[in-house]
């Protein structure tokens, strides 16, 4: 169960840190499952809109080049020299190249007459159009074979893809054009044949970058030709890729030919591996922030903490004139720095204090020693004092020896609050022994007690304070012979203690009207009693001091009953 | 001489004056007591006590050698015929006398007055005792002191049988106490109320019982039947004996036998 101990700076770096992972974990997770698929679909919808724009490029070149291709085959010059009406081509020529523009280098125009004797090229006639030599020779992709193998209308034009073949100029064919001539009659009498080359569509294309494959499939034949890899054309067994799952289909001319794009993975690809070096970094960044606050926090609380502990070790060390700065500006650290030095002033003012006591109780102390002698001795020597004066029949000073023995006794050996009537009077008149033999007998007592109440308890020494107050008031001042009395006596189920004397009386007895009020006088013994009585018994008791019936003092005190525990131990 | 018996006591006390001082300010003659012996350390307080059986010790608690209560303890002497006196830093061995049962204990500067009330009180309490002791004589010589074989006390029963059984080796209060599981006090007390006299007395009246089958055999002087019984000393049993049959051992045996 112990708590493994940590850091400030490890655990806000543990926080921190989680913190951070949390959203990063999230965010990769939501990717994880659903990035991939929105992103092919993005990617398939974007494929299909940039496929549509590259097919109408494509249409738009295809029609530029058949209405070129209607042109020429409209057009009198060629009519005429092919009908044999005019023998001379300049005419024929300028309609070409006019028509033909300046794209000669993107498309080359020919044309054909129907038996092959009249060839016209803008550039070379190619010899796969000469219908001597190929006549029966169906070649597959030949657009000219083509168009003679099929009954079809002649005045439409036929479009064929290029097959990889290369102009005499070095160009690549994309497609060809071809468009029967036909005089007033509607008879054919020859042919004209575009041979557009791929950087007539190719420069113009948008997709190439995002496209793995753009491939110009001809329906009819099944021909291919990738706008992308110059190298691939021919029947769909040369491109592969054409399986491949993230293909798009546009429909171009009618349906004849398709426009197919294969998506490129390697963008999508990209985007994933883009998003997971992003989380890197993310993470790299977070873990560096995460540690560079942790240790900025973790710093500025354990530097005040620490702050706190040298204080507190200085504190331990009893250096108590030390205070925290109670003005971090963190109201926690201002609330403990607060209390803290509340405490240490308290903790100085109780040092203080107890220090204090201590000095006086070591001067109490060094005076005891050096006033009091080793009871022990005292004791011994009391002893001894008494068995001399015994052997020398000195009565009296036996008599003070054994009883100022009784009474060091009591005051040195009896903490008890509570005194027995017995030993209280014993102790009275230990007391009394001494002073009747120091005043030669001018002084006497007498002790009238009910044996019942021998056992009864009191707070211990309230009868001797009164006896000492008559005896050195009322007798002594008096200077003639006097007598104490004491009587303690069972009153129903009261006790009652009276000690009077003959003594002068009481010179002012309103004194005594109001204990409370001799705190300050020379009367403490008296108000002690009274105090001891007050707390003990409430109002349960009387007490008072007053001048007797017959002259003297009197001090009467009266109490509740009460038996000392287990009986007298006498 | 008066009616009453004259007791015997012995002072063990270390200080020369204090014990010159009991000696000669207490009034010994009214309260019928005399000091046969004085001892100044515990060892020997001990043997004197063992020699000559006093009826009553007074004695200091601090003493040389041994002190009061051990000195007491190894005696054949009751606590309850022990007064003890105590200086001012004894309050711990004072205590130990309380509960061992001590008659009384005195805290010097002893009030002699204190003294000699307690002294009168003792001797009262121990003539009754003796003359317990005396009145059990029965005047033949099968057994020459009755005493109660039973008690309705099962453990004082077995006390009475432990005495029976280890009366010739020297046994005490403690012995027996240890053997009932008993406080020496309690046992006391509980001995004397059920069988009329104290522990000790039974053992010594035990022990003359089997001294007198003893001394119809010829041939065995008095102090090997006193050491064969169980007593300390042969001075002990002449004492014993005479408070219980009135007569010295010599005396009985030639008037008897």
């Amino acid at each position: 169960m112990k708590k493994p101990k940590t850091s400030i700076f490890t655990r806000l770096l543990a926080y921190f840190l989680l913190i951070l992972l949390f959203p990063t974990f999230s965010l990769t997770v939501y990717n994880a499952i659903a990035r991939e698929d929105r992103l092919r679909d993005d990617l398939s919808h974007q494929a299909a809109l940039r496929l549509e724009t590259d097919r109408d490029i494509i249409m738009d070149v295809m029609d530029s080049y058949r209405h070129k291709a209607y042109v020429i085959s409209s057009s009198d010059s060629v009519l005429s020299v092919l009908e044999g009406k005019n023998k001379s081509f300049s005419d024929l020529y300028t309609t070409l190249f006019e028509t033909m523009k300046g794209d000669t280098y993107l498309a080359d125009a020919h044309i054909l007459s129907k038996d092959g004797s009249i060839r016209l090229s803008t550039s070379v006639f190619p010899e796969n159009y000469d219908i001597r030599i190929h006549n029966n020779d169906r070649e597959q992709g030949n657009i000219l074979s083509e168009a003679m193998g099929i009954q079809r209308d002649p005045r439409a034009s036929i479009i064929a893809i290029g097959q990889n073949k290369v102009s005499n100029r070095g160009y690549r064919i994309l497609f060809s054009i071809l468009r029967g001539i036909l005089d007033k009659d509607s008879n054919l009498i020859g042919y004209v044949i575009i041979d557009v080359y791929s950087e007539a569509v190719v420069p113009k294309l948008k997709g190439s970058e995002l496209f793995a494959d753009e491939i110009l499939v001809d329906k009819n034949s099944f021909i291919g030709y990738s706008l992308i890899h110059t190298d691939a054309a021919g029947t769909m067994d040369k491109f592969p890729d054409i399986e491949n799952k993230n293909m798009v289909v546009s429909k171009i001319n009618f349906n004849t030919f398709q426009l197919i794009s294969i998506t490129n993975p390697e963008p999508f690809r990209n985007t994933g591996d883009s998003i997971f070096k992003a989380l890197t970094i993310t993470l790299f960044f977070g873990l560096v922030f995460s540690i560079f606050f942790a240790l900025i926090f973790s710093n500025s609380v354990s530097k005040r903490l620490n702050k706190m502990i040298m204080t507190m070790r200085r504190v331990e060390k009893d250096e108590l004139d030390i205070k925290l700065d109670s003005e971090t500006g963190i109201t926690e650290f201002d609330t403990l720095a607060n209390s803290f030095n509340l405490m240490v002033n308290r903790l100085s003012l109780l040092m203080e204090a107890r220090a204090e006591e201590e000095r006086k109780l070591r001067e109490a102390e060094r005076k005891a020693l050096e006033s009091q002698l080793n009871p022990h001795f005292i004791f011994n020597t009391l002893s001894t004092i008494k068995a001399l004066a015994r052997l020398d029949g000195e009565y009296k000073i036996y008599t003070i020896s054994v009883e100022l023995g009784r009474l060091l006794r009591s005051s040195l050996t009896n903490n008890s609050p509570e005194s027995t009537i017995r030993e209280a009077l014993k102790l009275c008149e230990a007391w009394l022994k001494i002073q009747k033999i120091r005043f030669e007998d001018t002084i006497d007592y007498k002790i009238d007690v009910d044996e019942e109440t021998l056992d009864m308890v009191t707070p211990k020494l309230i009868i001797q304070p009164l006896i000492e107050n008559a005896v050195l008031h009322g007798l002594e001042e008096s200077g003639k012979q006097g007598c104490v009395t004491i009587s303690v006596h069972l009153r129903g189920d009261k006790l009652e203690i009276v000690v009077s004397d003959d003594g002068k009386g009481l010179e002012n007895p309103d004194l005594f009207k109001d204990f409370t009020k001799l705190e300050n006088s020379g009367h403490v013994g008296i108000y002690n009693i009274y105090m001891r009585l007050k707390l003990k018994y409430g109002d349960n008791f009387i007490f008072s001091i007053e001048n007797g019936e017959n002259g003297g003092t009197m001090s009467r005190i009266v109490l509740p009953v009460e038996k000392a525990k287990g009986g007298a131990d006498e | 001489m008066s009616e009453r018996e004259i007791l015997s006591l012995i002072i063990v006390e270390d200080e020369k004056i204090m014990l010159k001082e009991l000696l000669n300010t207490i009034r010994w003659n009214e309260l019928g007591i005399i000091v046969t012996a004085t001892a100044s350390d515990g060892e020997e307080g001990e043997r004197l006590i063992n020699e000559t059986a006093p009826d009553i010790v007074l004695t200091d608690i601090k003493l040389p050698k041994k002190d009061g209560l051990e000195m007491v303890a190894s005696c054949n002497l009751l606590y309850q015929n022990v007064i003890v006196l105590s200086g001012y830093t004894d309050f711990k061995y004072t205590r130990k006398a309380i509960q061992l049962g001590v008659y009384d204990y005195l805290e010097k500067p002893v009030d002699d007055e204190e003294l000699e009330n307690i002294l009168k009180e003792l001797s009262t309490r121990i003539r009754e005792e003796h003359k317990k002791e005396s009145s059990l004589r029965t005047g033949n010589t099968g057994e020459a002191i009755k005493l109660p074989r039973t008690v309705n006390n099962h453990q004082i029963n077995c006390v009475i049988g432990f005495i029976r059984e280890n009366y010739a080796s020297p046994i005490g209060l403690s012995d027996a106490a240890e053997f009932a599981k008993l406080s020496e006090n309690h046992l006391s007390t509980l001995f004397r109320e059920e069988s009329g006299i104290n522990f000790l007395q039974y053992l010594n009246a035990y022990r003359i019982n089997k001294a007198v089958e003893l001394m119809k055999k010829e041939g065995i002087n008095i102090s090997e039947i006193a050491i064969s019984c169980g007593f300390p000393t042969p001075g002990y049993f002449a004492k014993i004996f005479k408070r219980f049959l009135g007569q010295s051992p010599t005396q009985y045996r030639d008037s008897r036998f």
